[in-house]
């Protein structure tokens, strides 16, 4: 029928978006091995541009067309800053940290565009011309097939330059095998610096010619990689025309489910059309596309260092984990109720972040949906509590187990993706959840649902509980007591797990899963375990988030929030407990941002920015993160005074000391 | 019953035939060499043995089958193997690499364990560890090591799996002639005292020097196979080694004194596609 | 991350919209203290038939004060002010109208018993967490016995977790879907899904309807306000397609096709800002002439802007009497009385600014009802349970808990005014109640 073809054509506008996101990261790909998150974030940034510049933001106005050569060089620049700044100390690292940096990218830009041009979404002019076109019967605008066709052609046009140029065939060589075109004397810097420029130019005008579609803001255009994503995966990151056609067909298969779930047959949310369709289209066809070209990625032979951030066996675990659970206590009944609030909110949060550590710096996946696990949990909490009326603490366990178990089996469906793909898919599993499942009234309700507070024998133990701290104010520290209990007993046993054997088995399945399984570890085995753990670590964290606010609602579990929790979590130190510790500090309205708000009047838009460039640069300089920089420096410090003790070679070393001292290199075997 | 019987192996990467109806057995105690030069798919030898690449053919440990395991399984059920490039768990110690494979987890006491169960070390890391000499290194952190201690860790570490028979694979690349000489009296020791062993190598001294039985891979079918001094005499060993020009009986090989392997000593290694 | 994980507009566009409810004529109000001295020069206002008595003008009279400035010396009394503002979206004007109304009971109405009236104001930004964090603190100051809001279209679920009723609440809209439920909470002016009743009544008796298409955001104040508006329309025995959208799109000829705009009776945008713009120019685009009734969320400067330069000449339903309604008197006198201590013209235009007003005022006559010594949340709850009306600039006659399903809402009539463009608005219908 003719109504499914005018929505197949509406959604070549969003296809064709999609589509140059895409051809933007199959070109990074190809020219640098990094997968960049941040390529919808350059579109963003280049709209903005455009509309500024149209808009008279900076006092100015241009026309249309100067405005589009504007963008279109700011997007370059910002290419080159890329370019420079992250991607070229990064050639040597392993995959995964080079996805993280485009994370801090992908932070970075979100939050300077909302500090230079407010955070009010805008809408930019169109540049397509606006009439309408009868084609087949049905009215649609001109500019849909017009962006469709932009998009074939820079297809096109990249497709040749890859195939018949000298660059081209540079590219593709080093794409194949770094190593042996740096022999061949091709410089690596130049041709990635010159994919990323290509790269920019595509998301930039894609950027600001789809602005009739989409509203310019910090989220949607960003958003648009997912999909892109899906796109490069069933082109294999390599192949430009498949991306292309993917891009579009993705587009339109939106478009075209949108149009059947508003049809009276469908299956309705109360009353509603059933929410994150189109999320959970794009996360199926990601799972179709890792399917059918397998999960693995074109290598590129390129000299890659083996080291991951160290995860250090702990010292001593008792002693200092008392010491800050009485400090923490007390702070607790001292503090200001602000203070309170955001010290609970900080412990909560290292709870997810020590989720992270087991499933990142344990095992080295990332892992996107451990904060939708949180939240499915605290969903769950609120209809196991009043729809099933189940006391305290049963509710709690119960809806623990559930969201771990949905943890768990998500972890043995992905047992065949690991590395880059697996954060990818897990990016689109998160979304799908925030949108389809939260977003569902029937489990996420209308508007969130609410929690009641936590109760044993009688007693409240929620936020509102009678013992109150010296100001006499809400919150109770009794909640903040039962919250650090839960925070004081997951640490210790996320460090203890480092000592055991299956924490060994996690290393070794991190460091090298062939030598693993040759060595005996059941690597399957071991990645369930992990997904198991850090599951259930981060469901309890999403029955905490519930009691705290006494309510749920999705806008606390979005995929983005999730991927900036990771990205604190790297540098707090993604390997050690005490990172976690320094993540939570860091984390939404927890201790550090409260501060600064309170103390300087330094908003949250201040603590993305500083999220995404502590990122990059603790990528570069300091991959262990800080809590990994303080551990190396009191190594080092043991070290010395190790060896100014020159008469006991053998004298007693602290309890746990593992790390050799620095005189085992005058020991060393000639080689 | 040999302890490690590999009956007609092959292994074909699409149209090349990288090993062509191998067959080899390792007895009891025995310590069997496998040579050959370079290409001549020794490492995809063992990889197949061990289950790392599809291979058709039969493996048998102790009699008992073990075509369709995963590697893991038959690591567990004795079959330990080392790498070329010791491929060590750079994040652990070398105590912790050893426990690695000493470790005989079950899902009930690994839980345990993380919820502080006492397990008390196995010895066999302590007993790996002073069979090849390497106390001093049990608590160096495995990045800090040198190329050649890498290695021996790595054997170290196939060791502490208490296995019935191990793989080694260049055990013997980035040492000098005494380290060399030292390593093939501990691997003579360590047959002795009743572990299997299959031993690659290019240093033709250690090879003859220890072994019991060396087999000879050229192209990936076996050309040769017999006690050392038959096969150092073998006219298509020495062809293969040197050429048809070169077929002299007392032409005892050139090669001596740790040839350094394909991949060097350096610590940057070359990524290999990733196994799906 | 505050910034990334804050809600989407949506909310924003639930609390504009909810704040035109509940304007509704009674007859026959037993409240006699009102202004005697009713503007008798609306020109329309034959069709606002609510009697003079509850068309308020005279502030003085309406809160019991005397005319006077407040004593400094004396105790302050605190009220406590929660507003969503100062992020993406928000209404900052919301604080700026109790702001004003604060300054005129203490300049004008001398103060509460002589005592000043004192705002103790708590913003949230963009996040649920803040919320909470404004409900621990007006909790947490002993001075203030109870607590207005501006618009809290996001946080009100933490903010009314932790208030929960320990304090009264007072909202002139009640916008965040929490709000109709929270205890102890009075909305004067009542919530968006329980005025789109009148809608149906409209859409039936004035404009002859047989079929209507609504077209809604996707938050979930919007959904929630389509769907009252479909059993609405449908209560008046319309057929309705119900259609959402995602409130990052901006073309919209999808969802205005997908709802049957062309072949509809009558059209329903529940959306706001570029979501208005959008409906109107797929509208626009697909040649549709029907009459569009909206409600105020689609006033706004912004849509202006979007549609290059004026409003969409559309239907407005409002449940309060606009400032752009030249024939009201009582909106004159706020404009008159937020004039005199300050209060920019063109924020007093904007819908929450009279909210607000009315809120504060509301709350001065509750707290001298109860005396200036006596005032505790326990008072002031009591003597709001007590107050039928009427409503500046709002209802004639309230009636808190009418609705068991939502008992903070006492509002559920609404009044259509037309818009000529130029900033003309012309009245078409008297207050209507929903269907019986």
């Amino acid at each position: 029928m003719d109504q499914i073809l005018l929505f197949a054509v509406l959604g070549l506008g969003q296809g064709a978006l999609i589509a140059g996101i895409a051809l933007g990261v199959v070109v990074t790909y190809r020219g640098s091995g990094i997968i960049n998150l941040a390529t919808g974030a350059v579109a963003m940034a280049s709209a903005y541009i455009f509309w500024a510049l149209t808009s008279g933001f900076f006092g100015f106005t241009l026309p249309t067309v100067a405005a589009l050569i504007g963008a279109l060089v700011a997007a370059l620049a910002i290419g080159v800053l890329i370019e420079v700044a992250v991607f070229r100390p990064l050639r040597t690292v392993s995959p995964l940290a080079k996805l993280a940096a485009s994370l801090g990218i992908l932070l970075t830009l979100q939050a300077t565009v909302l500090l230079v041009f407010g955070t009010q979404p805008q809408q930019a002019p169109s540049v397509l011309p606006g009439e309408t076109v009868t084609v087949l019967g049905i009215t649609t605008p001109a500019d849909r097939f017009l962006l469709t066709g932009l998009v074939i052609a820079i297809a096109l046009a990249l497709g040749a330059l890859y195939r018949w140029s000298r660059f081209g065939l540079a590219t593709r060589a080093a794409s194949e095998n770094e190593q042996a075109a740096l022999l061949a004397g091709l410089s690596p810097n130049g041709i990635s610096l010159a994919n990323t420029l290509l790269a920019a130019l595509v998301a930039g005008l894609l950027g600001v010619l789809a602005a009739p579609i989409v509203q310019v803001d910090s989220i949607t255009l960003p958003l648009q990689v997912v999909p892109a994503l899906a796109a490069a995966l069933f082109a294999g990151f390599t192949s430009l025309w498949i991306a292309c056609t993917a891009g579009i067909l993705i587009g339109v298969l939106q478009s075209i489910v949108y149009f059947l779930s508003t049809q009276s047959w469908f299956p309705t949310d109360n009353g509603n059309a059933m929410p994150g369709l189109q999320q959970l289209l794009v996360f199926v066809l990601m799972v179709v596309a890792l399917y059918v070209r397998g999960a693995g990625l074109p290598r590129r032979g390129e000299a890659v260092e083996q080291r991951l951030p160290a995860v250090p066996l702990p010292e001593r675990l008792l002693r200092p984990a008392l010491l800050a659970a009485v400090v923490a206590a007390a702070a607790l009944v001292v503090l200001p109720f602000d203070f309170r609030q955001a010290l609970t909110n900080s412990m909560i949060g290292m709870v997810i972040v020590l989720s992270y550590v087991v499933i990142t710096g344990y095992v080295g996946q990332i892992s996107v949906m451990q904060l939708a696990i949180s939240g499915t949990a605290g969903f769950a909490l609120s209809h196991v509590a009043i729809q099933l009326r189940v006391p305290f603490p049963f509710d709690a366990l119960g809806a623990t187990l559930l969201a771990t178990l949905l943890g768990v089996a998500a972890g043995i469906s992905a047992l065949r993706v690991r590395g880059v793909s697996l954060a990818v898919v897990t990016l689109a599993a998160a979304l799908a959840m925030e949108q389809a499942l939260f977003g569902n009234t029937s489990f996420g309700g209308t508007a969130g649902v609410s929690v009641p507070p936590p109760r044993l024998f009688g007693v409240n133990l929620g936020p509102g509980a009678d013992f109150r701290g010296l100001d006499g104010n809400e919150p109770s520290p009794m909640f903040g007591f039962l919250v650090l209990a839960v925070t004081v007993v997951l640490g210790l046993y996320v460090a203890h797990l480092r000592r055991t054997g299956l924490g060994r088995r996690m290393l070794a399945v991190r460091s090298n899963e062939r030598a693993a399984a040759a060595a005996g570890v059941d690597v399957r085995a071991v990645k369930i375990a992990a997904f198991a753990i850090s599951s259930f670590i981060a469901s309890v964290a999403g029955t905490l988030y519930g009691y705290n606010f006494g309510s749920v609602s999705a806008a606390r579990f979005t995929a983005l929030a999730a991927l900036g929790l990771i990205g604190f979590a790297y540098i707090g130190g993604i390997t050690m407990v005490s990172g976690a510790v320094i993540a939570g500090l860091m984390s939404t309205e927890a201790l550090l941002p409260h501060a600064l708000d309170k103390w300087f009047g330094i908003k949250g838009t201040w603590a993305l920015l500083f999220g995404g460039v502590s990122l990059i640069v603790t990528l570069i300089a300091n991959p262990d993160g800080i809590a990994g920089a303080g551990h190396r420096r009191r190594a080092a410090k043991r070290a010395a005074r190790a060896a100014a003790r020159v008469s006991e070679p053998d004298g007693p070393h602290p309890e746990g000391e593992h790390h050799a001292p620095a005189a085992l290199d005058t020991t060393e075997v000639a080689s | 019953m040999n302890v490690l019987s590999v009956q007609s192996v092959s292994v074909s990467y699409g149209g090349v035939h990288a090993l062509s109806e191998v067959s080899l057995d390792v007895g009891q105690g025995q310590l069997v060499g496998l040579i050959g030069p370079n290409g001549a798919g020794k490492t995809t030898f063992v990889d197949a043995v061990t289950g790392l690449v599809t291979a058709r053919g039969r493996v048998a440990l102790d009699g008992q089958d073990l075509t369709g395991l995963p590697p893991h399984a038959r690591a567990r059920r004795g079959l330990a193997r080392t790498f070329q490039s010791s491929e060590l768990f750079e994040d652990l110690t070398v105590t912790e690499n050893l426990q690695i494979t000493a470790d005989r987890p079950s899902w009930w006491r690994a839980l345990g364990e993380t919820l502080g169960r006492r397990v008390s070390p196995d010895s066999a890391a302590t007993q790996a560890l002073s069979a090849l000499g390497l106390e001093d290194l049990a608590h160096a952190s495995a990045h800090q090591l040198s190329q050649g201690q890498r290695k021996l860790v790595g054997v170290a570490r196939a060791l502490a799996a208490r296995p019935r028979v191990v793989c080694l694979d260049e055990p013997a690349a980035g040492l000098d002639t005494a380290e060399s000489a030292e390593l093939g009296r501990r691997l003579r020791a360590i047959a002795d005292d009743g572990t299997s062993l299959l031993l690659i190598d290019h240093d033709m001294s250690l090879v003859m020097g220890i072994c019991d039985h060396v087999v000879v891979l050229e192209f990936g079918k076996v050309i040769a196979s017999g006690p050392p001094a038959q096969v150092r005499t073998d006219p298509a060993v020495i062809t293969a080694y040197l050429g048809a020009s070169a077929a002299q009986p007392t032409a005892a090989s050139q090669q001596h004194g740790g040839t350094p392997s394909a991949e060097g000593p350096s610590k940057v290694a070359t990524t290999t596609p990733e196994p799906s | 991350m505050p910034a990334t994980s804050r809600p989407r507009r949506l909310l924003l566009v639930s609390a504009v919209t909810t704040s035109l409810l509940g304007i509704s004529a009674c007859g026959g109000s037993s409240t006699p203290a009102s202004t005697s001295t009713a503007d008798p020069q609306a020109s329309s206002s034959a069709v606002d038939s609510r009697p003079a008595s509850a068309v308020v003008t005279d502030y003085l009279r309406y809160v019991g004060g005397k005319e006077a400035k407040a004593d400094k010396s004396l105790s302050p009394i605190g009220l406590g002010w929660v507003n969503v503002e100062g992020g993406p979206g928000g209404n900052p004007e919301a604080t700026a109208g109790a702001r004003a109304a604060v300054k005129y009971v203490n300049e004008k109405l001398g103060g509460i018993g002589g005592h000043p009236l004192e705002l103790n104001v708590c913003t949230v930004v963009s996040a649920e967490e803040e919320g909470q964090k404004c409900g621990q603190q007006l909790l947490g100051d002993k001075s203030v016995s109870a607590i207005g809001v501006g618009n809290l279209y996001l946080g009100d679920a933490s903010f009314n977790a932790v208030v929960a009723g320990k304090k009264p609440v007072l909202v002139g809209v009640a916008t965040g879907p929490t709000m109709p439920t929270a205890k102890n909470t009075f909305s004067t002016f009542g919530d968006l899904p329980h005025i789109f009743g009148a809608w149906g009544t409209y859409s039936r008796d004035v404009l002859k309807a047989k079929t209507a298409a609504v077209i809604h955001t996707n938050t979930p104040g919007d959904k929630i306000a389509s769907s009252a508006a479909a059993k609405g329309l449908e209560a008046a025995g319309l057929k309705v397609k119900s259609v959402g959208f995602d409130a990052q799109a901006t073309d919209l000829i999808g969802p205005v096709t997908a709802a049957g705009a062309s072949t509809a009776d009558v059209v329903v945008p529940i959306t706001i800002g570029s979501g208005c713009v959008g409906v109107a120019k797929a509208l626009k685009q697909l040649a549709v002439t029907k009459p569009v009734v909206a409600t105020p969320l689609c006033m706004s400067p912004d849509v202006a802007q979007g549609l290059g330069g004026d409003l969409p000449t559309w239907t407005y339903g409002v449940a309060q009497t606009l400032t752009a309604d030249s024939s009201a008197a009582d909106s004159k006198a706020f404009l008159t009385a937020s004039a005199q201590v300050g209060l920019k013209q063109d924020t007093a235009a904007k819908v929450f600014a009279p909210l607000a007003w009315s809120t504060v005022l509301t709350y001065a006559k509750i707290f001298n009802a109860v005396g200036p010594d006596k005032i505790t949340p326990a008072t002031v709850t009591e003597q709001l349970k007590k107050f039928t009306g009427p409503v500046i600039m709002g209802a004639a006659e309230v009636e808190c808990g009418k609705y068991k399903d939502a008992p903070a809402v006492c509002n559920d009539q609404a009044r259509f005014y037309q818009y000529q463009g130029k900033g003309q608005f012309k009245p078409l219908t008297d207050w209507i109640r929903p269907p019986q």
